[in-house]
C-alpha cells in the first residue's frame, strides 16, 4: 500500500478511527460494572494494531481523534481522560515496541496500566484532591485483566486486520499461514 | 522479527503487579474501631463531615444537584446532575479509604474512622 499519498493516509486514519469508535460504542452497550474507570477497553485493539502496523504518528492521531470523540459525546472531563490515557499509553506501547523484545501480552498490559494510571493522575488534578488514590489497586488489577483480553482479541483478529496494511509482516508480527500452522502442529506432536 | 505472544518472563511481571497491588491496598485501608465519618469535599476543601450512624440525607448549595445519603456505617451519592453518573454508580461505600468521586462537580465523598485525621494510615 502506498504510504506517501496523503489521500491514503486520511482514508486509513478514517478507517481505523471508525473501527475504534464502533468498538467503543459496542462496549458502551454492555452492562457496566459500578466501579469507575473499569472498562473493557476494546478499542485498544485498534490502537495497538495501529502502532504495530503504522507507527507512532498514526497512533497519536488516533488517540487524538478518540479523545475528540469522547469530548463531543461524553463531555469535557471524559474527553480529557480519554485523550491523556490514549496518548500516554500509545507512547509507552510504541517505546516498548521499538526498544524491547517483550511479548504481545506485556505490551498490551503495559498499555492498559499506563492508560489507567495516567487517567488516575488526571482525575487527581481535575478534582484537586488525592482521594482517588484509593482506586489504584482496582485499576491495576483491571489493567491486568483488560490487557490480557486485548492481547488475546488482537491476536485473534490480526489476520483480518492485516488486510488494512500489508506492512504488518515487515514490522512486527508474523501472521502464520495455514501451512505454517499445520507444520507447527506436526512438529509439536512429534 | 518475531514477537512471542506470551513469555515465561511475563509471569514475573504479573507477580510484580500483584505484589504492588497488595502493598498499595494494605497501605490504603486500615480498619479502626471508632465510628465512621464521611468527609464531603469540594475541590479538596472539606465541606462537611457526616457521621455514619443513622439514615439521613445531605445537600448543600455548594454541591449543585447532588444528594448524599447516609445510613448506619455507609454512605452514598444518591443522585447527581453530572453527565457521567459515575459517582452515583459507585453505590454504597463503607470501608475506611473508600471514596465516591464526582469529577465534573469536583466533589468527593470519602470514608474514614473518626479518630484518624486522614483517610490514609500513617
Amino acid at each position: 500500500m502506498k504510504t506517501k499519498n496523503p489521500a491514503y493516509f486520511v482514508a486509513r486514519m478514517a478507517l481505523l478511527f471508525a473501527l475504534a469508535a464502533l468498538l467503543s460504542f459496542l462496549e458502551g452497550m454492555l452492562p457496566a460494572l459500578p466501579l469507575p474507570g473499569v472498562k473493557l477497553g476494546l478499542a485498544h485493539i485498534v490502537t495497538m494494531y495501529t502502532l504495530f502496523a503504522f507507527g507512532i504518528r498514526e497512533g497519536a492521531i488516533l488517540a487524538l481523534l478518540r479523545g475528540g470523540l469522547a469530548f463531543f459525546t461524553r463531555g469535557a472531563v471524559a474527553g480529557l481522560l480519554s485523550l491523556t490515557g490514549g496518548v500516554l499509553s500509545a507512547l509507552v506501547i510504541f517505546c516498548l515496541l521499538r526498544s524491547t523484545h517483550c511479548s504481545f501480552w506485556l505490551l498490551s498490559v503495559c498499555g492498559a496500566l499506563t492508560h489507567n494510571l495516567s487517567q488516575l493522575v488526571v482525575s487527581m488534578l481535575v478534582i484537586g484532591s488525592s482521594v482517588v488514590v484509593y482506586y489504584i489497586p482496582i485499576l491495576m488489577l483491571s489493567a491486568l485483566v483488560t490487557g490480557t483480553l486485548t492481547a488475546v482479541l488482537l491476536r485473534g483478529t490480526l489476520p483480518a486486520l492485516s488486510r488494512i496494511s500489508s506492512e504488518l509482516e515487515r514490522i512486527e508480527y508474523h501472521v502464520p499461514s495455514q501451512r505454517e500452522k499445520d507444520k507447527r502442529r506436526d512438529r509439536s506432536s512429534r | 522479527m518475531n514477537r512471542p505472544f506470551f513469555a515465561k518472563r511475563d509471569l514475573f511481571w504479573a507477580a510484580l503487579v500483584f505484589a504492588a497491588v497488595t502493598v498499595v491496598f494494605c497501605l490504603l485501608t486500615r480498619q479502626s474501631g471508632s465510628p465512621l465519618v464521611a468527609e464531603v469535599r469540594v475541590e479538596d476543601r472539606v465541606v462537611a463531615e457526616l457521621r455514619l450512624t443513622e439514615a439521613g440525607v445531605f445537600t448543600d448549595p455548594l454541591l449543585p444537584d447532588m444528594v448524599i445519603e447516609t445510613d448506619k456505617g455507609r454512605v452514598r451519592v444518591r443522585s447527581s446532575g453530572c453527565p457521567d453518573q459515575v459517582c452515583v454508580h459507585t453505590g454504597w461505600i463503607s470501608r475506611s479509604g473508600e471514596a465516591a468521586v464526582c469529577l465534573p462537580n469536583r466533589v468527593s465523598v470519602t470514608v474514614r474512622a473518626e479518630d484518624q485525621d486522614r483517610w490514609i494510615a500513617g
